[in-house]
């Protein structure tokens, strides 16, 4: 394998494997709420903003930072659940995707106009954080940001998966993904679970955001394109299992990652989306039903 | 006997009123808000038409608009065939490519969300297409040289020109839109398609030809708007022309006026742009300004959407009851033909 091909598959696995924990928090609240939340990566870019303006010099510093992050986000997505979501999902009915399209759009809006009146740069970077410079593997070189904040995101990911699958709230949550009528009938506090998966997808958005400002220039509007391409991921990804999540992630990250180094990075982007267009054409349903 | 004028028609008789008076009476300045305003409106409507009416909650009106808009700006740089010749072209372009998304999208059975994450993405292969196209001018846009005026030329000495250019098309559009709606089956066919898709087509309606014509009606509106935007700001870029925020106020101004209706559109459109004008006014213009009236036109959508669901038209519903709308929707019920 030539330097450059190397070069794009560490850097697009790394990229796709943050890809799909951005996307794990819209996939759960899909999953639970049935809601398409288009604010998802406006999260994500608050979580940015919020560890920019925390401005960390040391390692302890940027983890604290993310801690706030984590924070903030967990509350404003508590917030957003409670004032502008809670009264349609009690209401219940089809097309849940469709009907908080709006509400979400709003509160977009809304997070990505408090970014630029709270900063006022139009684009703003973080110097790396992480006590050691780049590393190397075979003839790639990869950034200890991309690098940590991979392994980072894939600890976070696991804890979520873990408190999924191994916990008594985990297995209220996988409830509410099945029948949230069955769920309700059984007894489960539904609200509950609402407001939990919401704040908390919100919150590790927030801090997927802070992961990756360390290699990223991101401006102001960064929120729509990880918005789309989080939907992009999780569609691709069958919509339902978190295998296909990652699986769709990394194919993500690869993409543009080849795409970039081969051809041009201005067209990565159109090219990714394009190759979106082209698979949904095909296969509605996903690519992880593809594979089996 | 003479039916009951409902309030919507005598807020709409009167804003025409106001709406041919008022480039007499106000200050350049006012007229630029008035030109803009009645831009969103006729884009709100032709969105309103495929998003409200129809099934398809389009996020691609921006393809449309970025065609009307490089086909002029192209031409004016490289062809000295008349600017109303590719006024033309981009609009058939447009209808083309409208019918080919909507038609193609609804055979694949790609509808509701999907469509929305869909639209989205075409919206994002066309502008990194563009962008990437240095004889479009790539990212730094196009400049449009001004060759003269005249209503041939599609340029104005007086800007209030593009004004009434605009607003013809939006009474035109609504005009086309209100027959379509209330004489042709295709109208009738088309709320069908909206309510329930498998009925329909068990009626024999041909769904994708139904959301192919309404998407390439809703792309033709759109490309003649930015066709004149570009030619009053003689500018074209990814940036102004192919941008999904525009798409996305339009969307919530819809929202906000009331959705599936046909002054809807037009309340939205003067409430997000007056309401952003109002605030300049009154705070004085800063470089925060357009963020905060952003927050509050978002804090507006929360409010009305989550309260009154038809929007600032269709408060008057909820005490009358039944509208056209919801016999429609009875008649898809039963299956009686109205």
């Amino acid at each position: 394998m030539t330097p450059l091909a190397q070069q794009a598959l560490a850097s697009g696995l790394l990229q796709g494997l943050i890809y799909s924990f951005i996307a794990l928090g819209l996939l759960l609240t899909f999953g639970v709420l049935k809601v398409a939340n288009f604010a998802h990566g406006y999260f994500v870019a608050g979580g940015m903003y919020v560890v920019y303006m925390v401005g960390p010099s040391s390692f302890g510093a940027y983890l604290l930072s993310l801690l706030v992050a984590f924070a903030v986000g967990l509350a404003a997505g508590l917030i957003v659940e409670r004032v502008v979501l809670e009264k349609t999902l009690i209401a219940g009915g089809e097309h849940m995707g469709m009907r908080t399209l709006v509400p979400t759009f709003a509160v977009a809006l809304i997070i990505q106009n408090l970014l630029l009146i709270l900063v006022s740069s139009p684009v703003i970077s973080l110097k790396n954080p992480y006590p050691f410079s780049a590393v190397r593997i075979g003839s790639a070189v990869l950034e200890p940001s991309r690098l940590v904040g991979t392994v980072l995101s894939l600890i976070f990911g696991l804890a979520v998966m873990v408190l999924l699958y191994r916990s008594r709230f985990g297995l209220l949550v996988r409830a509410c993904v099945q029948s949230n009528r069955g769920a309700v009938i059984c007894g489960v506090n539904i609200r509950k679970s609402y407001r939990f998966v919401f704040a908390g997808a919100s919150g590790l958005a927030a801090v997927a955001g802070g992961l990756i400002l360390p290699f990223t220039t991101a401006p102001a509007t960064v929120g729509f394109e990880i918005t789309l391409k989080a939907f992009l991921v999780v569609i691709i990804g069958g919509m339902a299992s978190v295998r296909g999540l990652i699986i769709a992630g990394i194919f993500f990250g690869l993409v543009e990652a080849f795409i970039t180094a081969y051809v041009s990075g201005a067209l990565a982007l159109a090219v990714l989306f394009g190759f979106f267009v082209v698979i949904v054409l095909i296969r509605p349903s996903g690519l992880s039903k593809a594979m089996n | 006997m003479l039916k009951k004028l409902s309030y919507n028609s005598v807020i709409l008789s009167i804003g025409l009123v106001v709406a041919i008076a008022l480039p007499f009476f106000v200050g350049r300045s006012l007229q630029a808000v008035a030109i803009i305003t009645v831009m969103y409106a006729l884009m709100a409507t032709a969105w309103n038409f495929a998003g409200g009416y129809g099934s398809q909650v389009s996020f691609a009106q921006m393809i449309a608009f970025a065609i009307g808009a490089y086909m002029v700006a192209w031409s004016s740089l490289n062809s000295t065939v008349n600017v109303w010749v590719f006024v033309l072209l981009a609009m058939v372009l447009s209808a083309v490519i409208g019918f080919a998304i909507g038609s193609l999208l609804s055979q694949r059975r790609i509808e509701q969300f999907y469509f929305v994450v869909v639209t989205l993405a075409l919206t994002e292969v066309m502008r990194g297409l563009v962008a990437t196209r240095y004889d479009l001018g790539g990212l730094a846009g196009l400049q449009v040289p001004l060759e003269g005026y005249g209503l041939e030329l599609l340029q104005f000495r007086n800007k209030v020109g593009f004004y009434w250019i605009l607003l013809v098309a939006l009474l035109i559009t609504l005009a086309v839109i209100g027959l379509v709606l209330r004489r042709t089956m295709f109208g009738k066919s088309l709320l069908l398609v909206r309510d329930d898709r498998d009925y329909a087509s068990s009626m024999g309606i041909n769904v994708p030809r139904v959301n192919g014509l309404t998407l390439a009606f809703s792309f033709t509106v759109t490309a003649f708007a930015g066709a004149v935007y570009t030619q009053y700001l003689r500018f074209a870029s990814p940036q102004v022309s192919l941008t999904l925020d525009i798409n996305i106020v339009i969307l919530l101004s819809v929202m906000v006026g009331g959705v599936a209706t046909i002054a809807g559109p037009i309340y939205g459109a003067v409430i997000f742009i007056a309401g952003q004008e109002i605030l300049s006014r009154t705070i004085g213009s800063g470089t925060n300004l357009n963020r905060f009236s952003e927050i509050a036109f978002a804090v507006l959508v929360l409010i009305v959407v989550g309260n009154f669901p038809h929007g600032l038209a269709g408060l008057q519903r909820r005490r009358r009851g039944l509208t056209q709308l919801d016999l429609a929707r009875v008649d898809s019920d039963s299956g009686e033909q109205r």
